[in-house]
Order: structure tokens, then C-alpha cells, then sequence
């Protein structure tokens, strides 16, 4: 962990000490090249704003040495600017103070878990521009997420969560329907925010899929049916599955997908 | 992170499910916790969802998947006390009435132990 802040460096070790991990601490980014250049660690739990080398000084200095381990940000500063360079940066995942201590134990144990994340492009990082391109794998949509979500931070909770929550749906469908899974792949991400409005576009690497085909999917289930479309599944031998879609419908105010259906758009007014 | 408990109330089985469950490696963790009370247990099954905090499709088709096992077998679930953001996304999904939610555990097992009983 680097961490200039000694009292929270404390209540994070006691938290993380307690759900069985073993931390190593330093108080500034030089110190934390020095040892990240000598020894090899499972993550990196960075804060941004430190004495002699700050978090993204840090970054840069790792990725000129060809080193890159996994890193957590867990930073107070949630500002648009520093969370696309943590993007930029290759960061892992991005946690604002203060942190609810399940919280922080989820992320950990997650990214220590997670197959080594393949880089994520960035196309453009404005605040109210932001394109990306994210490779096909399980986590990815919590992963991009956790960045995203500081660009909304000014909005009401429910619209947080339903946004993130329609999103997180959609992009995992066009992970592993569009995308199969395979890292090789890439989803393109937009996301666009004006004054009324936030829009999320999502194009995923498939050839696409016909509605009238989709009975394997709860959207075209009959009133008074709500898993109807599990049989279909089950005599296809496709796992459990299909509520993604019906959920994002719910949660924003328009969802729209292109002739061929491997591009989907949608949008949460704010007014 | 996902977190199991399971113990058992009148013959009924508990199994609280705290934390975030979502497509990945909570699902099958909860699936590994299920199997084997569905296959040995006596069909009658309370999910305590009181600390569960977020859940995605990926949950909500775990716990359907158990209805329709439980279902299947003459057997029987109740989802108890989900926190209003999992509610929200059973009552969305229009789920909430038919997997059995309630707000009370002794209601959830006597509710269990009366459906068997009827059943024979």
C-alpha cells in the first residue's frame, strides 16, 4: 500500500490484516518504485496524491521500467481529470475515500483472483467525452465501471446505480454473447454526458443477433411467464441466463440497438 | 466477495448469502453451496438475502435456476428480507411473487413445513 495518510494506512492494513491478507506500507511514490523495481507484489493499493512522486508519476515510472502490477487507486480525489489518467495509466480498479471496509476486502479479493487483465485503449478522455476499447473478459464490466461511475458523481444515487447497473448488464452481454469471452476481442465503449443527458454506447466485436431468435432470452417472455425462456435454454444446453436485457430496459429511459444488433445505445435524461 | 452460511431451523435449511453476487466466481461459489443441499436435502430451502448487497442477472438466474430444481422435486424456496436494491431488481424482473419473497424467517419455514405437509 502507498499511503502518506498514517492513520488511514493503519485502519487499512487492520482491515485487510484481519480478512487474511499480508500488507506491506510506504508513505510516498519513491519509495514505493524502489520497491515495487526490487520485489514483486500480487497488487498495488495506490493513493494519487503523495509526498516526492505522486500516483501517476508512479505509474509512468513503473511503465518505463516494463513493469506493470495490478493497481488499485484508493484515492480521495474522484475529479474526472485524475480518474481518466488512472485509465491511461492501465490502472486495475478505482476506490474513493473513505471506503466501507466489505468494500475494499471485495475489490482486493477480486482483483487478486482475476486472470491478468488485458489493457484497456483509451480513444478519447474527456470528462463528458470518454471512448474506450475493453478487452472481452469476465470482469471487465466492474472493472470499467469503477472508473466510469466518478464521471456521475455529482448525480442522485438511484440514477448512479441504475446508470451503472444497466451498464454493467449490457456490457457483459456484449462481452460474452459478442465477444465470447475471448480477451483478443474488444468492446467499444462511449460514453457521452451533456447538460440533460447521459448516453452509453456500446458496440460489441459479434456478428450480431436477430430478435425473433432470442427465446433463449427473458425479454420476449409472455406476461404472467417470467421464465418462460429458461426452457428454451435448457433444451439448448445454454447455462441459466437472459435477465441482462430485461433489466437494462427497466433501469434508463430509452435502449436502442443497431440493424444488426451488435450495438446497442442507451440513454438516462437528467431532467 | 461473496459470503455462505448454512444452518438448519425445524428441518429447513438456511443459507444466508452476504455481499455481492454476480456473474463470475460468486455464482459458482453459491452453486457449490446449493448442489449438494438439493440433491440431499429434504427440498425445503430458505435463502437469506438480508446482508446480500448487490446482485446482477447473472444472481437473479442462480436463484431461479434453485426454484426450479427445488420445484421440480416437490420442494419449496422462500427468499428472505432482500435490502430495496435487490427488491427492486426482483419486482423488475417480475420475479418477486413467484420465487416467494417474505420479510419474516419463522413465517418463511412454517410456510415451508405447511406446503410439505399438505403435499404428503
Amino acid at each position: 500500500m502507498v499511503e502518506d495518510d498514517p492513520t488511514f494506512r493503519q485502519v487499512v492494513e487492520s482491515i485487510l490484516g484481519q480478512a487474511g491478507y499480508e500488507t506491506i506500507s510506504v508513505e510516498d511514490g519513491a519509495q514505493a518504485l524502489e520497491l515495487i523495481v526490487r520485489e514483486s507484489f500480487d497488487l498495488v493499493l495506490l493513493d494519487i496524491w503523495l509526498p516526492k512522486m505522486n500516483g501517476l508519476e508512479l505509474l509512468d515510472r513503473l511503465d518505463a521500467r516494463g513493469l506493470r502490477p495490478k493497481v488499485v487507486i484508493l484515492t480521495g480525489d474522484n475529479t474526472s481529470d485524475t480518474v481518466l489518467e488512472t485509465v491511461k495509466a492501465d490502472a486495475y480498479h478505482y476506490l474513493v475515500k473513505p471506503i466501507e471496509g466489505k468494500v475494499l476486502i471485495d475489490v482486493v479479493r477480486d482483483a487478486l483472483v482475476a486472470p491478468s487483465p488485458g489493457p484497456i485503449e483509451v480513444i478519447s478522455a474527456k470528462s463528458n467525452w470518454v471512448e474506450l476499447l475493453v478487452p472481452c473478459q469476465i470482469n471487465a464490466p466492474s472493472r470499467v465501471r469503477s472508473f466510469l461511475q466518478h464521471l456521475e458523481s455529482d448525480l442522485p444515487d438511484d440514477t448512479r446505480e441504475s446508470v451503472g447497473q444497466a451498464f454493467q448488464e449490457l456490457l457483459m452481454n456484449a462481452i460474452e454473447w459478442g465477444g465470447e469471452l475471448d480477451p483478443g476481442l474488444k468492446v467499444r465503449i462511449s460514453f457521452l454526458r451533456t447538460a440533460r443527458m447521459l448516453m452509453y454506447r456500446i458496440l460489441d466485436p459479434g456478428i450480431g443477433f436477430r430478435p425473433d431468435e432470442l427465446g433463449h432470452a427473458a425479454v420476449g417472455n409472455p406476461e404472467g411467464e417470467p421464465f418462460k425462456h429458461m426452457t428454451e435454454r435448457e433444451e439448448k444446453g445454454i447455462r441459466p441466463g437472459g435477465f441482462g436485457l430485461v433489466m437494462a430496459r427497466s433501469l434508463v429511459d430509452e435502449l436502442i440497438y443497431n440493424e444488426a444488433h451488435n450495438e446497442v445505445v442507451f440513454v438516462k435524461y437528467l431532467d | 466477495m461473496l459470503s455462505l452460511n448454512t444452518r438448519t431451523v425445524r428441518e429447513v435449511t438456511v443459507v444466508a448469502i452476504g455481499g455481492r453476487l454476480s456473474a463470475g466466481d460468486a455464482v459458482t461459489q453459491l452453486r457449490a453451496v446449493l448442489t449438494p443441499i438439493l440433491d440431499g436435502g429434504n427440498g425445503r430451502l430458505v435463502l437469506d438475502l438480508s446482508d446480500l448487497r448487490y446482485m446482477d442477472s447473472s444472481g437473479i438466474e442462480e436463484l431461479i435456476g434453485t426454484f426450479q430444481t427445488l420445484r421440480s422435486r416437490n420442494g419449496g424456496l422462500r427468499l428472505l428480507k432482500p435490502n430495496s436494491k435487490v427488491k427492486e431488481l426482483l419486482d423488475l424482473t417480475k420475479l418477486s411473487d413467484v420465487l416467494g419473497v417474505v420479510d419474516d424467517e419463522d413465517a418463511a419455514i412454517s410456510g415451508l413445513l405447511a406446503d410439505a405437509e399438505a403435499e404428503g
